[in-house]
Parts: structure tokens; sequence; C-alpha cells
């Protein structure tokens, strides 16, 4: 009863506290969010607004800001928060959230129903008009999506094989009161066959928001006063910079200019010619390559000036200015500079050296979906130079950029005519100064590469620095000034550009700096289409989607060609068109004017060609008779396509001075380059050696061992120490503690500890010793369970078996070690077993079991927990001899033959361990090469 | 049949992980990002046991009066009301399941965790006791470490600190890399003893 009461009043403290402190007084949240203004985003696609508001004081322990928007003000659905740090509050004076870009709209996993918003006061504006995120209901989300631009993104094979076709009749009434019939086929889908869909703010609508504070007992504020805003599609932002070069022995100008901010709605790039009367020509248009960072910068040779500006005169170039104006899709306009500039006027010598060996190759090794772009001879860079105490010994620290072509094998520095030659490339390398260390010296660098076939490397091709110690800072300034050929490189960097066979124009892939030479372009696998705002139909609850697939880019005249997905909708097609030609031929005949009959001429000469040009590929499936099989021969395609690309390099100095390598061609002629998969992993060669050598040897041992033949094991105390504890603990008539470790059972030490539980229960049960085992993961409870039981079955004694001795106590690491320090001390454990993985919880259970007097072995892999537990522990199972534990215990061939193999394989890595030191010290590193570095 | 199954399966998929370490393909990382989601499928099954165990120890402990029984009290009392809370008012900031993890869980695992600073100090002291050549040894590189980690022992000499980058590059490094090797093996072995089926302890004891 005693018992009882005093619990009872700590369960009554522990209530009280909870709910006093969680429900405790703070200032009342009944003052609603003031100040909020709606306002467009400038210079964007006319799809983002700008909400900002003034922040509720700090006294009202705010956590969280809740914005809610809709078309109507009487409906308005959740669509972000801003969390605050209730202790600190809002800083500023005022908050601001930006409804921009594509965000979540709904997918298969949104709530089922439409729900207004929790914690709302009855009567109260927020109860009337909040609602919850958009539920999946199409009643609900389907009527919405006219309000918004709409993005869909749909798994790949959802599209390609498990659609409804369905043809939409739209009937459009004319103002002469006749009636325009268009039908149209999509392909149905249903929102769970949808991977998610996507919304943005429509251009010049009007939308509603408003903003509710969220306190630390999670109460509401009032809503907000609903404010609206409209999205506005302003003029570009104009270009930070732009500069005109013209090389006059090329007969070209360049261009180059900087990126702007917002590119959504970037259509194009017109680059402007101001002649001698100050009269505007367009001489250069490059579309936008959306939704890919485009390209900054343009050759424009004066042949294709002159065939937009006939007047053209190279001759007068010092009077021509030049400008560039960035578009829109509503074809608005901002000029980047507000007067017109002079071309810089230069020949080529002054242009930098394009890159060599520039190679686009598909990256060994992968799943396929990696490029390898690379060019030039090896660099090698200073990261850090250091003088010991006393200027006696320089530490040089460096690194060496290569690539597949030119392999450095060995790096050959010189200073001061000391020459070092680097045959393991560590990235350091000790001098003996023999120089005065206040003077500036220099330190030159050459490479010797793996021989693959390649042109060498050129006899004299080395790389300079320049390094000089600063006595004020104390450190070795690298390269400050730098030399000549440093100059020339730190002046450039590279820009890798590339297209895919489904596309015109070539995007921006990446920037190189001068001292890289490989970059690789992750290609990642088509997964998901995406397609714009889809037709619903609430009877059948689909959405629909244009069913039209990208190709290729059919000969640059077609450079999006595409396919339909359904067969009938393609003759359906093709009918079409036919009977429009039909028809265009009967009027042929009839017309008399010439003008005309081109005309007509060329619409049945371009309809003829739609027909009857197709590439190869497409010809071939629309032969086939199924579906699915023509939409698996499509699909290949376009994925071939979209993910097989032509890439080239442009050095530029980012002011117009660059020059372009060709267009990479494979020596079999194709530029565009495909990322194949790979069936073996190379790198792991000797992995696999070394597994099938370890895997022999565990074979001939197993086998030797049944033949009867005597293995001699080492004696390992800890082990050998286990049946005294137990029999200890037996003695003293108190119980054993089994700890399996804190990891999981895909972890190797648990599934070693479980080996050690069960000889250990086994043991402990033909002593009836009573054994506690307690798990702290819940996958390692049932396993332990069962390992326990099936112990004292074997030891004939299952009535001894307590399912309560072997239980879970809890994932947390820390209250875990509790648990186990308790049991510890209540039940005065006689023996302490810890075996299996660990972290900073060893020493707790550890020094506890110490101070309670018990017997303790642990085994551990965790090299960091060792310590702890060899100190602490009587016994102490390092590593590999966890691992052998249960083959010690268990006296079983099988068992021992494996515990022979990996002596023997250890073995085997100790000559190999010794060989590779060896040949590495007389410089001969073949051999170290061989083994992967990590 | 009941041990046969189990053992097929792990001999399979055993050697489908192997394989997948050398076949870099499409299909095999796909069939690993597919196989890791089949994983997480068990925790939520497996968690339903450890409640379930928890709460049949405590409860019988409670019936049968144990010594301390009231701790099992207050397990079960916490067990429920935790559980309770975050079902009605969620887990997110702000509610009274956040309020008692932050008041409760956190600073008892704090408390817990700090206790190892006098744990080490007590397990150091027992290290470094000079009882034997190899005891004296570890306690000479220990104090040389301890000294080479702060500025008082480049104050003294600045050989300290390069003898205790020496220490922990050379000596250590090369013990760590021993164990390490030996682990490596260790688990190449009972991977394989599990995959051969030569190793069935985790299927419930029986050999």
């Amino acid at each position: 009863m005693k018992v009882c009461s005093k619990f009872g009043l700590l369960l009554l403290m522990f209530t009280l506290l909870l709910v006093s402190s969680a429900f405790g007084a703070i200032v009342p949240n009944n003052e609603a969010v003031e100040g909020l203004k709606v306002e467009n985003v400038p210079h964007d696609d006319g799809g983002g607004l700008t909400l900002s508001w003034k922040p509720l004081p700090k006294e009202k322990r705010i956590i969280e800001y809740r914005i809610y928007r809709g078309y109507t003000p009487d409906s308005l659905f959740y669509i972000g928060r801003i969390p605050v740090d209730a202790k600190t509050g809002v800083a500023a004076d005022t908050m601001k959230y930006v409804d921009q870009g594509w965000t979540f709209f709904v997918d298969a996993t949104s709530r089922a129903k439409l729900k207004h918003e929790k914690g709302q006061k009855k009567g109260t504006k927020g109860a009337e008009v909040l609602f919850r995120t958009v539920p999946r209901d199409m009643k609900v989300y389907g009527p919405m999506m006219d309000h918004y631009r709409i993005l869909v993104v749909i798994p790949d094979k959802e599209y390609m094989y498990h659609t409804k076709m369905r043809e939409f009749t739209d009937i459009d009434s004319n103002e002469d009161g006749t009636v325009d019939t268009t039908s149209t086929i999509l392909a149905g889908m249903k929102l769970e066959q949808l991977k998610y869909i996507l919304t943005k703010l429509k251009v010049g609508k009007e939308y509603y928001y408003a903003i509710q504070a969220l306190n630390m007992n999670r109460s509401v504020s009032p809503l907000s006063e609903i404010v609206s805003g409209k999205t506005t599609d302003d003029p570009p932002e104009k270009l930070k910079k732009f500069c005109a070069v013209a090389v006059s022995d090329k007969k070209q100008m360049q261009f180059e200019w900087s990126l702007p901010v917002f590119t959504d709605d970037q259509k194009q790039f017109n680059i402007y010619l101001y002649d001698e009367f100050d009269d505007q020509h367009l001489i250069f248009t490059r579309p936008d390559a959306y939704p890919y960072t485009p390209q900054t910068n343009a050759i424009v040779p004066y042949d294709s000036i002159a065939a937009r500006f006939e007047a053209f005169n190279p001759a007068n170039m010092k009077w021509y200015r030049f400008n560039i104006g960035e578009q829109d899709r509503k074809d608005q306009e901002t000029l980047a500079k507000d007067e017109p500039i002079p071309a810089e006027i230069i020949t080529s010598a002054i242009l930098p050296k394009p890159p060599i060996h520039f190679t686009v190759k598909d990256q060994p090794n992968d799943k396929g979906d990696q490029l390898q772009v690379f060019f030039g001879y090896p660099y090698y860079g200073l990261s850090k130079l250091t003088y010991n105490d006393a200027f006696t010994k320089l530490t040089v620290n460096y690194f060496i950029s290569e690539n597949s072509m030119y392999e450095v094998t060995r790096l050959i520095l010189t200073i001061n005519g000391k020459t070092k030659t680097e045959y393991v490339l560590d990235n350091k390398l000790d001098f003996n100064v023999d120089w005065d260390y206040e003077m500036p010296m220099e330190i030159k660098g050459s490479f010797v590469c793996k021989h693959k076939g390649q042109e060498p490397l050129p006899e004299d091709y080395a790389i300079t620095h320049t390094f000089s110690f600063d006595p004020e800072m104390q450190v070795v300034i690298i390269d400050y000034p730098p030399n000549e050929q440093m100059k020339e490189q730190m002046d450039y960097y590279y820009q890798v550009y590339k297209i895919n066979h489904t596309s015109d124009v070539y995007r921006y892939a990446k920037e190189l700096s001068f001292r890289e030479r490989e970059y690789v372009d992750k290609i990642s696998y088509e997964t998901v289409q995406f397609r714009g705002t889809p037709r619903f139909c609430l009877d059948e609850k689909r959405l629909y989607f244009s069913t039209y697939l990208s190709i290729v880019n059919y000969k640059d005249q077609y450079p999006f060609y595409t396919q339909a997905i359904y067969l009938d909708q393609l003759k359906q097609q093709d009918e079409e068109i036919r009977a429009e030609i039909a028809e265009l031929q009967k009027e042929l005949e009839t017309t008399t004017d010439k003008q005309e009959i081109e005309k007509i001429e060329n619409r049945i000469i371009s309809y003829t060609d739609y027909i009857e040009d197709k590439p190869e590929i497409v010809k071939e499936a629309n032969r086939l008779k199924s579906d699915k099989e023509r939409m698996k021969m499509l699909y290949t395609a376009h994925c071939t396509n979209k993910r097989s690309f032509k890439y080239y390099i442009r050095k530029t100095d980012g002011q117009g001075h660059f020059i372009d390598t060709p267009i990479y061609t494979a020596p079999n002629g194709e530029q565009y380059i495909f990322p194949k998969q790979n069936w073996f992993n190379t790198d792991e060669i000797i992995t696999l050696i070394a597994v099938l050598v370890f895997a022999a040897l565990v074979f001939f041992m197993i086998k030797a061992a049944r033949k009867g033949k005597r293995l001699y094991i080492r004696p390992i105390a800890g082990i050998q120490e286990i049946d005294n504890a137990i029999g200890r603990a037996t003695e003293m008539g108190r119980p054993i503690l089994f700890v399996p470790g804190l990891s999981g059972i895909s972890d190797v030490a648990t599934l070693a500890g479980l080996a050690i539980l069960s000889k250990v229960a086994k043991k402990a049960a033909e002593y009836d010793t009573r054994i506690l085992v307690p798990c702290r993961d819940f996958i390692v409870l049932p396993i332990a369970q069962e390992i326990v039981k099936e112990a004292h079955y074997e030891a004939g004694r299952p009535d001894t078996y307590d399912k309560n001795s072997v239980f879970f106590i809890t994932q947390a690491q820390f209250a875990f070690v509790a648990g186990v320090n308790g049991i510890m001390i209540r039940e005065k454990t006689a023996t302490n077993f810890y075996m299996g993985m660990f972290w900073a919880e060893s020493l707790l259970m550890t020094e506890t079991g110490s101070a309670t007097g018990a017997i303790q072995i642990a085994g551990t892999d965790a090299v960091n927990q060792l310590p702890f537990f060899i100190t602490t522990c009587d016994y102490t199972l390092i590593g590999e001899e966890l691992y052998a534990a249960s083959a010690y215990l268990s006296k079983q061939p099988l068992i021992l033959g494996t515990l022979k193999a990996q002596d023997y394989m250890k073995l085997l890595i100790v000559i190999t361990v010794i060989i590779g030191t060896v040949l590495s010290t007389v410089h001969l590193t073949f051999f170290m090469n061989w083994f992967p570095a990590k | 049949m009941k041990r046969q199954i189990p053992l097929m399966i792990v001999l399979i998929l055993g050697l489908l992980f192997v394989a997948h370490v050398f076949i870099p393909s499409r299909i095999s990382a796909d069939y690993l990002d597919w196989f890791l989601k089949w994983t997480k499928v068990i925790g939520p099954f497996a968690i339903v046991l450890g409640v379930f165990s928890l709460v049949y120890v405590h409860y019988n402990k409670i019936k049968r009066k144990a010594p301390t029984w009231g701790y099992s009290i207050v397990t079960l009392v916490a067990l429920v009301i935790t559980t309770a809370v975050g079902f009605i008012w969620g887990i997110q900031e702000g509610t009274p399941y956040m309020w008692i993890f932050k008041n409760f869980n956190v600073p008892l695992g704090a408390t817990m965790f700090s206790l190892l600073a006098f744990y080490i100090a007590s397990a150091a002291y027992k290290a470094f006791r000079a009882r034997s050549i190899e005891a004296t040894v570890l306690l000479i590189a220990a104090i040389i470490v301890m000294l080479g980690r702060v500025s008082i022992g480049q104050a003294i000499t600045h050989w300290i600190p390069d003898i205790t980058e020496w220490i922990l590059n050379v000596p250590n490094l090369a013990a760590k890399r021993g164990i390490a090797l030996g682990v490596g093996l260790g688990m190449t072995a009972t991977s394989l003893k599990i995959m051969l089926g030569i190793e069935r302890s985790y299927l419930g004891g029986k050999d």
C-alpha cells in the first residue's frame, strides 16, 4: 500500500507538471497578424506574388506563421508555413513569403476529403474560409485547376502503357453564327497513376491570401485581413553584363553576356547593331533553352550580319554600337545597356588557344548514367606550402587534376635546381631548404603519365608556380603575383555545352575552372513525363493529357519530332491529312491564279512530307500491330535520343574573348554520345579475386576438417572464460545479463552476438541459471527470444524458459543504458556479456557492471569502444574474435574450417602488404596501383 | 521445410547482394532500391512486437508485485500518456508530445550522457595505473597525446605535438587497421557461414 501511494504521488506530480507546463499560461494568442500586403514579384514570368506582414511580438511565443491562398476570398487553402523560434521571436519589422514557381498541388497521398482548418473558433472568419491542403477529391481540385497553371509529373511506365484513350469534341460558336467543331484525342489517367501535380500562379489573375499565427500551445491567432494581389508579367530585368568583340581576321563578332535571375518565361536574346545613323538592326537571335540554362555567348559571322543588315561594312566597325535585349514570351523586351556599346576590335592572336584532346566517353563501371568530358594535359596546383620553424624544410602540399587520357603516375618537382620525384602521389612532398626563404622562388612540375596509346605529353610540358614567404603574415604566398604561364591560365575558364537529340538549342552543362581537366556529366534515366494543364472528367475520375511523345530532332527540320501514343489516333490523323490532301488536289484543279496554285502545292508537299517523311524508327514502330509493342519501340527511341548528347567546350575570359572546340566526334563518326550501362565493375576485380580465394580456402578447410584433420586454433582467453563466468553466476545464484549490442539485425556484429547468445543460453539452461537479454532493436527481440527458447529446449529444460527474460527496453540509446544499468543494480547480475555493436553507451554499462562486482566479458568490432571494454571488463573479444567466438564454442569442424580459412586469408593479406611495401619502397608502384584506393 | 525455406531465401538474397557489388548496371541498382524499400516495411510490424514485449514484461511485474514493481507502473503510464498525446495532438512543435520529449527525454538522455565524463575519468585511472611495462607504455603515450592536444604541449616543446601526431598516425593507426582487417575478414566469414547455412543460430539456435 505504501509503495502504491508513493508511486501514485509520483504519477500525480508527473501529470500535474505535464498539464501545467504544456498548457500553462502564456500571453493569449488573440491578436491577428496585421499589415499584410501582397505585391507582384518584379521581372518574373507573372507567376509570383510577395506577401509581407508585421510579425507578432515575442511575448506571443509564436512558433509558426501559416499562409493560406485562394482564388476567391471565401475559400483559402493552406499552402505553407514559416517556422519561428518562439524564444527569440522575429527581430525584423516585416516578414516575407514569396509565392512563386512550381509548388506542390495534389497527389494520391493528399487527404481524402475537403476539411476546414482545425483550431478555429466557431463563428470566426477562419472557421468559415480556411481549409487544410487541397484534397485528392476531383470535385475540389478539378475546378481549381482552371485558376492556376498546372504541371503534371507522370511516371513513364504509366503514361506509356496504362492510359485510356478518349476523344473530346469542342464546339465553338463564331460571331457569324457558324459553329467550329474540334476533336482532340487525349490520354486519361487516374490520380493514383500520377506522381504529383504542381501548380503556379496564372498571369494577370487575382489571388487572395491570409495569415494565421500559431503559438507554443498550438492555439491559433484570429485570421488576418484577407488581402488580394494580382500577378503581372513585367518586362525582363536588365542583363548586368554585355561585351562585344570583333575578331577582324576571323570575320566574326563575339558576344558575351550575363544570365538574368528569372529565366522562366524567357523567349530569346536579341543582339542589335546600331549603325552610324543610330538605326537599330537585329543581327542575332538566341532562343532560350528553358528549362535548362542557355548559352551566355555567341559567335556571329560578318556574313550572317550582312544577311540581316545589307549595309554592314566591317571597315565601319568602329562606328557601330551594340546592345542585347532579353525578350520574354509576351514579347516584352529589356535592353541591357542604356547606351549601346562599341565593339572591341581584335585579331584572333589575342584569343585563347582551344583546349586540346577534347574527348567525350562513356563513364566505365556505372549504371549507364554518366559521360566523361575531358580535355587538356594534366595540371598540378599548390594547396599549401609550409616552412618548418627553422626554415630548413619546406612541405609542399599539392593536388593533381588529370583525366582518363593522361593519368599521372609520377610528379617531378624542381625548386632551386633540386629535383624530387613523387612516386606515390600522396599530395605531400618535403624539400630541404638550401635557398634564402625570404626570396621569391619558383617550383616547376612535370609529369609522367600512364601510356595508353595516346599521344605522349610534349617533352617541355611543365607547370611553374611562384611562391614567396610573407614575414608579416608568416605564411607562404602562392602565385602572387602569378608568372606569365599562370596568368594566362588563370584568366580563363571553361564552359561545357551540350545538346540532346530531341532539341535544337545547346544548353549550359558546367563551368570548369582553369585547374580542372575532367567533368563527369550525370545523364539521369528518363523516369517521368511532364504534361501541362489536363482536362478532367468527374464521372470517370480521370485526368486527360496530351498524347504526344517527343522522339527525335529529325533532320533539324522538326527539332521536336513527336508521335501520338495511340496507333488508332495516328491512323485517324493520317486519314484526316490524306483527306485534306485530296481536297487540296481538287481545289488545285479548279484554281487558276498562279500564286494561289503555288500556295496550295506547297501545302500539299508539306502534308505529304508529314505523312511520308518520317524517321526510320517511327516508320518501323508504326508498322507494328500492337500498341504496346509500338510504344515500347518509340519509348526506347525517346529515351535513347533524350539521353544522347553532343558536346563542345568554350574557353573564355567572360569578356567576349573565347574560343570553341569543334563538336566532339567519336572515332566511329558519331557525334551524339549515349551513356551505356556496364555489367561488370572492373574496379572490383581485386575484390572478386580476394572473395574467390577466400571462398576456396573456406571450402578446402571445411573439407579438411570433415576428413578429421585436427585444426589448431589459437586459444582466446575471453572465450575460454565464458564457461567459468556462467558457472560463477550459477554458484552465486544470480542471473546472467547478455546485451546483444545496440545495432540492428542487419549488422554482422549483432548476428555474431546472437550466435554467442545461443551457446551462452544453452549453457545457462543446462546449469539452470536465469539469463536476462535486454534488446534495443525490436527486430532483434523476437530472434533473441527464439534463440533462448531453442537453447532451453536443446538443454532439455523447456520448463525453465521464461519469455520475460528476453525483453525490449527502448530504442533511445541512453534510456536503454539507464534500463540496463538499473537491471544490473536491481538484479545484482553475476555475469555480464556485451556482444555486438556498441557506441558511447559501452563505458556507462561496463562501469556500472564493474561497480556491481559482476564478471564482465565484452566483444565488439567497434574500434573506438574497445579501449573502454578493455579497461572495465575482465575479458574482451577484440574485433574478429567476436566473430570467431561461436566457432570456438561450437567446436564443429564446419565452423572451425571457416576460422582456419580466415587465418590463412590474413596470412595472404600480410604477405601482400609486405610485397606492396617493399616494391613501393623501391619506387615500383604498379603492384600498389592494382588495388583500389578505397 | 521450416528451416530449408529460410536458408534458401538467405542464400539467394545473399548471392544477389554479392552480385550487386560487382554489377553496376541499372537493374542491379534498381534491385537494391526496391529491396531497401521493402526492408522499411518490416519496421512498423516489428515495433508492435517491441511494444507488446514491454507491456507484457511490466504488466507481469505489476501482477506478481515483483520487487520495484512501482517503476513498471511509471513505465506503462509514461508509455500510455506519450502515445495518447501523440495520437490526439500530433507530434509537431508545440504539442504536449513534443513538450514531453523536450522536457523529459532530452534532459534524461543528456544526464546519462554527461555521466560519461566521470566514467571516462574512472576508466582512465584504471587504465593508466603503471602496474606492468605495457601499462607504463600506455601511461606515457597517453600523457604525450594529451599534452600534444593542448597548447601547453606546444609551449613545452614542439616535439610533443609531433610525437602525438606520430603516435596517432603510426602505431595507433597500424593497430586500428590491423583490427579493421580482422573485422573485415570476420564479417566476410560470418556472412559466408550464414549464406551457406553453416551458421544458423539466427534462425532460432538449433544448429
